[in-house]
């Protein structure tokens, strides 16, 4: 019981500040919105993919989503890294609750905020006239995202604790999210690149997150979807035990 | 009966370096203990140790019966703290902070509100609660963090400079605060700062500490006790050295010092030792451009032990003297 109640304690503390921030909401609907409308309608235009009957607006959006749920929830593993540098970890570190408590919190946290702005692009994406498949493969497609969240904020939670800044975190975050959204197959079919670029990319957890959104949603489908769900749920679980390996060794 | 802190040995190195250097002492349940000493001397390492945030390279001690090494999560139960740098959420309220505290440490809901309301009272912030802490003072925020670390009716509560870089006024305001929590509730304290009436006025004990040792504990008359009855102050400049060995040779003084350029002695009768020493000054060709005679502060107790001062400011004079020496007169 106690345990539950500090993690909703670390959880409801990010709520409360991300409600607060709605510059930084704002601002990361941006980048989705630029893929969407201008990247998605402009390279539409002139793209024809080897898929039949999907635009390739409608190919890209659930790339997009992914996209948005990857920089959200990666991004805000930094939180670590800035309660060390203004000092609120020691507050954090110094109470009687156990690290793996308090590093479920940080990444529930993040995930449902990362969740919800995925759920604003899927929004959008509809607004943009995206049709989906189903109303069942709509819903199940928030099960992967959730998922999604939840694994790319441990990977970012345990980047952070293994590093002492936050400036060094967006620079390894820089390095890391970009090639993370190149190789994932949201930009292009899996199956219409060379053989090394396919290694790649299926070494990335981003794109099975892609795919199995894709399956859900467009009906579209390179790889097994309870092969990706499985590749995601066992990458967020090591990466929650990393995390919070990494994270009891801070000293404050 | 159980002490509240008892400290056996502790050590601390940073690498090769020795930040604390096997420490012990003993706080009774109920007192205000201080830790005094220059910055650098061990004290918020020995703080970090004891309240677990650091573990120790060696020795150990025990908060409340509890051993830091092997029951941390007891010893975290049953502490509150202050530290140094200010550990507020400042997107949070006054009062979210607070919240976020009774949470994490299990205060039972029906008792959360009015125990903040409480303490929001006791620190003069209830008409700020609600305000974000980004809009608080320095002042404000140093109370607002007093006031969390008494959510959860610690037994122990660590205080790091509790005043660090405050206005003289808010000083004491959280001088009064701090007295009142010790009173009220009963609780032990034990504070660090490198401000000699701080300790002075607040610790009912005080361990003087240097280069991560003890050098002398006891309670702060004690202490200025042992220095003597009074302290004399020559400001002198480049020749200092040559007046103090002259001092030395005549045996005019038990304990004598040299800090840049200025000459303190502690002796017991001070004043019938001033023209002692101008006379002598003058045998030996040296001028000296000030006098002062005051009662011994924590300070002098620390350049008594140490050859060292805490800072290079003096305290206030009881008398002082402007003598320029004749030679370069009108």
């Amino acid at each position: 019981m106690g345990e539950l109640k500090a993690i909703y304690t670390i959880w409801l503390r990010e709520m409360l500040r991300w409600r607060r921030d709605r510059a930084s909401l704002l601002s990361s609907m941006m980048q989705p919105l630029f893929w969407l409308f201008i990247f998605g309608v402009g390279m539409g235009r002139s793209v024809r993919l080897g898929v039949s009957g999907v635009s390739y607006l409608t190919f890209l959006a659930p790339g997009v989503i992914a996209q948005n749920i990857l920089f959200t929830a990666f991004f805000g593993g930094v939180s670590v890294l800035y309660d060390l540098e203004f000092g609120f970890l020691k507050e954090i570190l110094v109470a009687p609750i156990s690290r793996g408590a308090i590093v479920t919190g940080k990444v529930l946290g993040g995930a449902t905020t990362a969740f919800i702005q995925g759920l604003i692009v899927l929004c959008l994406s509809l607004l943009l006239g995206v049709r989906y498949n189903s109303p069942l493969g709509l819903a199940a497609s928030l099960g992967v995202m959730a998922l999604l969240s939840m694994a790319f904020m441990a990977l970012g939670l345990a980047l952070a604790s293994g590093l002492e800044r936050a400036a060094s975190f967006q620079r390894i975050g820089r390095f890391t999210t970009m090639p993370m959204w190149f190789l994932s197959g949201a930009l292009w079919p899996l199956d219409q690149c060379p053989t090394w670029l396919r290694l790649l990319i299926l070494l990335n957890p981003l794109t099975y997150g892609v795919d199995a959104l894709r399956t859900l949603l467009i009906g579209v489908n390179k790889i097994n979807i309870a092969l990706s769900i499985g590749v995601l749920t066992a990458f967020t679980l090591i990466m929650l035990g990393l995390g919070t390996y990494l994270f009891s060794r801070k000293e404050a | 009966m159980v002490k509240a802190i008892r400290v056996s040995g502790l050590t601390k190195f940073y690498g090769d370096l020795l930040a604390v250097d096997h420490i012990s002492f003993e706080v009774e349940e109920g007192e205000i203990f201080g830790l005094l000493g220059p910055n650098g001397a061990g004290k918020t390492t020995t703080i970090k140790m004891l309240t677990t945030l650091l573990r120790p390279s060696d020795g150990t001690a025990e908060v409340c019966g509890y051993d830091i090494r092997r029951e941390p999560d007891a010893v975290r139960r049953v502490i509150g703290i202050v530290f140094q740098e200010p550990s507020l959420d400042l997107e949070l309220t006054g009062r979210e902070n607070m919240e976020f505290h009774a949470r994490l440490y299990d205060v039972p809901k029906g008792e959360m509100d009015a125990r903040i309301e409480e303490l929001l009272q006791l620190v003069e912030l209830q008409d700020w609660a609600d305000r974000l802490v980004r809009a608080y003072s320095g002042g404000m925020r140093r109370r607002l963090e007093i006031a969390r670390s008494l959510l959860h009716h610690p037994r122990v509560l660590f205080l790091d400079e509790p005043t660090l870089g405050l206005d003289p006024q808010s000083r004491r305001h959280v001088w009064s605060y701090i007295s009142r929590i010790n009173r009220e509730e009963g609780v032990t304290i034990i504070l660090t700062t490198h401000y000699m009436e701080e300790a002075d006025q607040l610790c009912d004990r005080v361990a003087i500490i240097d280069k991560g040792r003890i050098v002398a504990l006891d309670t702060p008359e004690k202490l200025k006790g042992i220095v003597g009855g009074d302290v004399l102050t020559l400001e002198v400049g480049p020749e200092a050295k040559r007046l103090m060995e002259a001092i030395r040779r005549r045996g005019l003084a038990r304990n004598i010092q040299m800090v840049r350029g200025q000459i303190t002695l502690m002796e017991k009768d001070g004043e019938a030792l001033i023209p002692v020493l101008l006379r002598l000054a003058e045998e030996v060709g040296v001028s000296v451009n000030s006098v002062s005679l005051r009662k011994p502060s924590l300070d002098d107790v620390f350049l008594y032990f140490t050859g060292e001062r805490i800072r290079s400011q003096a305290p206030e004079p009881m008398m002082m003297w402007r003598m320029r020496m004749m030679r370069r007169g009108r």
